[in-house]
């Protein structure tokens, strides 16, 4: 059951991201984008990774996908509006893709994982909540303060003055 | 018969190289930005994997996605700034008309 899911997720991912490279229009681009996040929290659902599901589809699917989307619209407005881009695929960008994605696979297949899968948390939430907030407590407060200095910036750098 | 850690990792070796691609094609900014996101995700869906297979110590990978997450959209966030600022002073966001900086 689960598998079939996951393959079915998987077929997804790659065809939206390939429409997210290929497609000339910027805001189909952006919604490609939008079900490859979708479909990656429905991965992350099947891996055992609730809290982190949620926190793509909130975070990723929903703030980001819309703030693109307006960034889109804001400048593609204008005197020279214009919503699609030429892209010019380069032959070299290609190969070097593959032969990235390749060297990856290789990798990957040439190792023996483990086999052996252990036994499912129950309380994924509970237990993430008690690593980030007792381990991982000092990464936790600086990610908070980048996140802080992050929305200064952008509000520094984007205002009018 | 359930997923296997090798057939998430090659999927996420598959997205990270469309993303790649994507990156280095691109003319928007905002869509190599994007695809930059794409590659964050390819990696967050790694540690995700890791964490599920192998269970060294009890969800260490995931705590790394949430950081993970939180650095990207800090990245993403400043970006979209910059690109916003880039069409004000330049009109346009295609980055192969952006070089004031070159050398």
């Amino acid at each position: 059951m689960s598998a079939v899911l996951f393959y079915i997720l998987s077929a997804m991912l790659i065809l939206f991201s390939l429409k997210v490279v290929t497609t000339k229009n910027l805001f189909h681009s952006v919604m490609a984008a939008f079900a490859v996040l979708l479909s990656t929290a429905g991965i992350f659902f099947l891996l055992n990774a609730e809290f982190l599901g949620i926190v793509e589809i909130l975070v990723y699917a929903g703030a980001v996908t819309i703030l693109v989307l307006f960034v889109v619209m804001l400048t593609t407005a204008g005197p020279q509006y214009r919503i699609t881009w030429e892209g010019t695929p380069k032959m070299w960008t290609v190969i070097f893709a593959v032969l990235f994605g390749g060297m990856l696979g290789f990798v990957v297949l040439s190792i023996d994982w483990p086999t052996a899968r252990p036994a499912a948390l129950t309380d994924v939430t509970r237990t993430l909540a008690m690593r980030l907030f007792t381990e991982y407590l000092l990464p936790f407060e600086v990610a908070s303060i980048l996140l802080l200095a992050a929305l200064v910036g952008a509000i520094v750098l984007a205002r009018r003055d | 018969m359930g997923i296997t850690l090798s057939q998430v990792l090659i999927l996420a070796a598959a997205m990270f190289s469309i993303g790649l691609y994507g990156a280095l094609t691109r003319k928007s900014v905002v869509i190599v930005v994007m695809c930059v996101e794409l590659m964050f995700n390819a990696v967050n869906l790694n540690l995700v994997a890791f964490s599920f297979f192998t269970g060294l110590s009890a969800l260490r990978g995931q705590v790394f996605a949430v950081f993970v997450m939180v650095v990207s959209a800090c990245e993403l966030g400043l970006c979209m700034a910059i690109a916003i600022l880039l069409y004000r002073n330049r009109a346009t966001i295609e980055v192969d008309r952006i070089n004031m900086m070159k050398w």
